[in-house]
């Protein structure tokens, strides 16, 4: 870890001595931040930049968040984070302040720019792959070639080939010809204490093991057979063995499979396979048995006539606002509104009888306006309200039912 | 020993799907539940998958 004395290069201003992770100069793709921080973190550094790439489909967060780690990490070497190079009048703010300032300027922009929808942010990631991923890198690639190795690179290459060769399991020594004097012949020793090679780039080891894996794939069959063989008893014993069932047998086989390759290696394209399984199954389960894709985000429904209101509204998740403040009713009508994870908000009408019986699986129903107020909150809760007509006479009555699994009811009249 | 991280994200998901589809064909899914199981299920899954990445010297 590096810890940057303090600030600002001028001694003016007491710093804080924070902890600074810094930007490598080897095994970057774009600016290091990722690298860096993988490095800190003993993570690979490829995750951190997927999860750079999915943000940035949010609003552009992960640009963001990216740009802000490029201000504030330094280079390998370096003391100076590029913030202050490039506003030097942040060379007089302490440590804190510039990482404080910037943080609070990125939270600005994700504020701004976040609430902008998609935006530009997967253009940018295009771009970023296509600039950095194959343009920079091939021009890199033709600009520089790959240095010569030395002489001596030469002849380390070569002996650490020989040694890796007679390490190898079933390794047979190749008949040469015979030297004109006695070769040398290397002494006895323990592979696993004495050898020689003892570095931190341990010799790798050179084993057979495409046909190895390849075997693999007799436990993915093994298991696959045993998942549809259960599905077949259970249609013996009368359960229904359907396509679907078949399906997710196949695909619960080879994720096994792939769970026990996490350590000795997987099968070859076990993995496509196993995709191409959780697709058929996965369109099996949408197509075949109706399965609804819920319906998400924020929804507002403004009814003013008892035509347009529609028996029921059903949210999966989200927050939906039913106005029917200037609903006018000829008729009794009835109105059925569902949330399954979420907030509704219902603006009664003044003009209509309104009686609501409203349950509250996990969460909180409150009712305001007027001389109507009560709130609660808590589990399975319930109950029912009835608010007459503003003008008191013999009106149409509204009867709402509504249910909320798992959050907040809020009435207003 | 290098651990093969896709290996064990793709193969717990694929149970997890499995299991899903099982529940399909076999029952009533109550999806409110797996509404809550699934992004924590992702977050185990994300977890060990960090756990895997690192290097183990």
């Amino acid at each position: 870890m590096v810890r940057i004395p303090g600030p600002a290069l001028n001694g003016d201003v007491p710093d804080t001595n924070l902890p600074v992770i810094t930007r490598p100069r080897t095994g970057a793709m774009v600016g290091g931040v990722c690298a860096g921080l993988a490095r800190r973190w003993q993570v690979d550094p490829n995750l951190l930049r997927i999860a750079v790439v999915v943000l940035a489909f949010f609003g552009g967060i992960g640009l963001i968040a990216y740009g802000t780690g490029l201000l504030l990490m330094p280079r390998e070497g370096s003391a100076e984070p590029p913030v202050r190079r490039l506003f030097p009048f942040t060379r007089r703010w302490s440590s804190g302040t510039v990482v404080i300032v910037t943080i609070t300027v990125a939270a600005l922009l994700v504020a701004v720019v976040g609430t902008q929808g998609i935006g530009i942010g997967p253009l940018a990631v295009i771009f970023a792959i296509w600039f950095f991923g194959f343009r920079g890198r091939n021009s890199r690639r033709s600009s520089a070639p790959p240095a010569e190795p030395t002489p001596f690179e030469r002849a380390a290459d070569t002996w650490r080939q020989r040694l890796a060769e007679q390490q190898t399991p079933g390794y047979e020594q190749v008949a040469l010809p015979a030297p004109e004097r006695p070769r040398w012949t290397q002494p006895y020793t323990d592979p696993a204490t004495d050898l020689a090679v003892r570095d931190d780039d341990p010799v790798p080891v050179v084993r057979p093991r495409t046909r190895r894996r390849w075997r693999a794939w007799w436990l993915a069959f093994s298991l696959v057979g045993l998942g549809v063989l259960g599905v077949s008893l259970l249609g013996v014993l009368g359960l229904p063995a359907t396509p679907l069932a078949y399906a997710a047998a196949v695909l619960g086989g080879l994720g096994l499979a792939l769970l026990t390759g996490v350590r000795g290696g997987r099968a070859p394209l076990l993995l496509p396979a196993t995709l191409i399984a959780a697709l058929v199954a996965g369109s099996l389960m949408v197509h075949a048995h109706g399965v609804v894709v819920p319906e998400l985000g924020e929804q507002h429904h403004v009814y003013t006539t008892g035509t347009e209101l529609p028996p029921s509204v059903t949210l999966q998740a989200g927050e939906l606002t039913l106005d029917l403040s200037r609903l006018q009713l000829s008729a009794d009508q009835d109105l059925t509104v569902h949330v399954g994870t979420g907030q509704l908000n219902l603006l009664l009408p003044g003009d209509v009888a309104s009686d609501v019986t409203w349950k509250v699986g996990t969460g909180e129903y409150s009712a305001s306006g007027g001389s109507y107020g009560e709130s609660h909150d808590g589990f399975d809760i319930s109950g029912s309200t009835s608010y007459p007509a503003d003008s008191g006479g013999t009106t149409p009555t509204l009867h709402v039912r509504v249910s909320v699994d798992l959050g907040e009811v809020d009435v207003t009249r | 020993m290098r651990r093969d991280r896709a290996a064990f994200a793709f193969g717990v998901l694929a149970l997890a799907l499995a299991g899903l589809a099982f529940w399909t064909a076999y029952g009533h899914v109550n999806w409110r539940l797996v509404g809550l199981l699934a992004p924590a299920a992702m977050v185990v899954v994300g977890i060990g998958v960090l756990l895997l990445s690192r290097r183990h010297n």
